[in-house]
C-alpha cells in the first residue's frame, strides 16, 4: 500500500528522466569525533548508490524523488551497518549548467548485530562485554539542501546534498551529506 | 585505481564497535529515562551538589541527548532530597533508586571502586522489562578527579550515564566510551557511541519527522514516545504528515507557476 501510494504520486507527475547516482555518504558529519584530540569526520567512503527518476512540476522546478541504499565500509566484525534513503527532493534550475535541491528524505538505519562478546579493558583490568546480536532499524527524517552541476552532455552531473538531522533544535543539529555521481536518461 | 584502491583501504582504517553492558545486555524498555541527582554533599569533589545537576545537564545535552539517530532523551529531573548516597555501595544506593530512573551521587569513602584511579562508575540493574541504574563519582581526596576541568568532569558523567542507560566500553581511544579519559580532549561522541545509543533506543516509527519537529521525543509538541507506546498511532501520524506535506509543496510549486 505504502509503496503504491508513492508510484501513484510519483507519476501524476510529467516523467522527464531517469537517474542512477552512485558516491560516497557521510553520516554526522563534523559532529562523530575520529581522534584523541578532539577532530571531527570530514570525510568517509562509504559506497552510495541511488536510482531515481526526475519529475517536471512546473516552470523550472522538477522533483526528485529517489531510493538509495549506502554500505558503511568501516564494519566490524561483530557488526553490519547500512543505510536505506527515500529521498522527496525538488530542484530549482537556476542556469543550464546548475540547479538547485531542497526536500526532505526518510532513513532506515540499520545495524545487523551479530553477537558474541568482546574482551575489554576495565578499571586495571578486563572484562568481557556482549557484542550487539539483533538487528535493529532507526528511522528518521532529514531535511535536504544542496546543489548539482552539470557537465559534458548534460546526461551527467555531481551533486551534493546536506541532510539536517535534528533541526529542530538549533544547538543540537547535526548532518549528514551526499557525494554523488548522477547519470541521466531522458 | 590503485591510488583510489589504496585511498578506500585507508579511509575504511577506522573500525567502530560498541559492546553492551555486561550486567544487563541491554538498554532500558522506554525512550525517555528520568535522572535524579543524590542530595548528599559533592564539595570534596570540588563542586556543590547543585553545579553536579549542571554537569549532569550539560554532558547529557552535549553528548546523549545530541544525537538525532537515536530515541534516548535523558530527562535531567534535579536533586531528590530524601536520597543520600555518601555511605552507600553501588548495590545499596541502587536499592535506593526507582524503577525506570537513573539516579547520580558522589561518594568519598571510595569503598566500593576497584581502586583509588577510578574516577566513577555505575552500575546497571535489571529485572524483566524494568531497568534502573546508579552512577557514583569518587570524590575521595586521592580521586583523580580532583582539581579536573569541568568539561572532563562532564565527559566523565557522560562516560558513566552510558554504562547506566545499557553500553559497555569501546575499544577505540577517542570514544566517548572508552574504559579510560586520559590522555585525551572527550569534545564529541565517536561513531561507535552513536551507533551504540542507536542500538539500544533506535527511532522505532516509520517516517518519524522528529526533525519536523511534529513528533517525536524532543519535539515541543511531543507526547509519549515510549518505545511501548502508541506506536501504530505515531507510525499513522508521520506517514500522514509525510505526504500532506508532500502534497501541499507539490501543490503550492504548481500554483506559483
Amino acid at each position: 500500500m505504502k509503496s503504491l501510494i508513492i508510484v501513484m504520486i510519483f507519476f501524476s507527475f510529467n516523467v522527464h528522466a531517469a537517474m542512477v547516482s552512485a558516491g560516497s555518504y557521510v553520516p554526522y558529519f563534523s559532529r562523530a569525533q575520529i581522534n584523541t584530540s578532539g577532530k571531527t569526520k570530514v570525510f568517509e567512503i562509504n559506497p552510495y548508490i541511488g536510482y531515481g527518476g526526475q519529475f517536471h512540476l512546473a516552470g523550472n522546478t522538477h522533483f526528485l524523488p529517489e531510493l538509495g541504499y549506502a554500505y558503511f565500509l568501516n564494519n566490524p566484525e561483530n557488526l553490519r551497518r547500512e543505510q536505506i534513503f527515500l529521498h522527496y527532493n525538488f530542484s530549482y534550475i537556476i542556469s543550464d549548467m546548475f540547479l538547485l535541491r531542497y526536500g526532505i528524505t526518510n532513513n532506515w538505519y540499520r545495524l545487523v548485530g551479530k553477537g558474541g562478546s568482546e574482551n575489554l579493558r576495565n578499571g586495571s583490568g578486563s572484562l568481557s562485554f556482549p557484542s550487539p546480536n539483533k538487528t535493529v532499524t532507526s528511522y528518521y527524517t532529514t531535511l535536504n539542501i544542496g546543489g548539482e552541476g552539470f557537465f559534458g552532455t548534460k546526461q551527467m552531473s555531481v551533486r551534493f546534498d546536506l541532510q539536517v538531522m535534528s533541526f529542530q533544535k538549533l544547538e543540537n543539529k547535526a548532518y549528514n551529506y551526499l557525494l554523488t555521481l548522477n547519470f541521466y536518461r531522458f | 585505481m590503485k591510488k583510489i584502491i589504496i585511498l578506500s583501504i585507508l579511509l575504511a582504517s577506522n573500525v567502530y564497535a560498541f559492546s553492551l553492558n555486561p550486567n544487563t545486555g541491554k538498554g532500558f524498555d522506554r525512550d525517555e529515562i528520568d535522572v535524579y541527582v543524590g542530595a548528599n554533599d559533592c564539595s570534596a569533589g570540588g563542586f556543590t551538589t547543585n553545579k553536579y545537576v549542571d554537569m549532569i545537564k550539560n554532558a547529557v545535552e552535549d553528548y546523549w541527548n545530541a544525537t538525532p539517530t537515536s530515541a534516548l532523551y535523558l530527562n535531567v529531573k534535579g536533586i531528590d532530597s530524601s536520597i543520600d548516597l555518601s555511605s552507600d555501595t553501588h548495590e545499596t544506593g541502587l536499592a535506593k533508586t526507582t524503577n525506570n530512573t537513573i539516579l547520580a551521587g558522589c561518594n568519598d569513602s571510595a569503598q566500593d571502586f576497584d581502586n583509588g584511579s577510578t574516577l566513577g562508575s555505575a552500575v546497571m540493574s535489571c529485572s524483566g522489562d524494568t531497568c534502573k541504574a546508579i552512577l557514583i563519582l569518587n570524590i575521595h581526596s586521592s580521586s583523580p578527579l580532583i582539581g579536573k576541568s569541568q568539561s572532563y568532569i562532564e565527559a566523565v558523567i557522560a562516560h558513566e550515564l552510558g554504562h547506566a542507560f545499557g553500553l559497555g566500553h569501546s575499544k577505540y581511544e577517542f570514544s566517548l566510551m572508552y574504559y579510560s579519559a586520559g590522555g585525551k580532549y572527550q569534545k564529541w561522541l565517536g561513531q561507535d557511541d552513536i551507533d551504540g545509543v542507536t542500538y539500544l533506543y533506535p527511532h522505532d516509527s516509520e517516517f518519524d519527522l522528529a526533525g519536523l519537529s511534529l513528533i517525536g521525543n524532543c519535539g515541543s509538541l511531543s507526547f509519549n514516545a515510549h518505545k511501548t507506546n502508541k506506536k501504530s498511532f505515531k507510525f499513522f501520524i508521520n506517514w500522514f504528515l509525510g505526504f500532506s506535506l508532500l502534497s501541499a509543496l507539490a501543490f503550492i510549486i504548481r500554483k506559483v507557476y
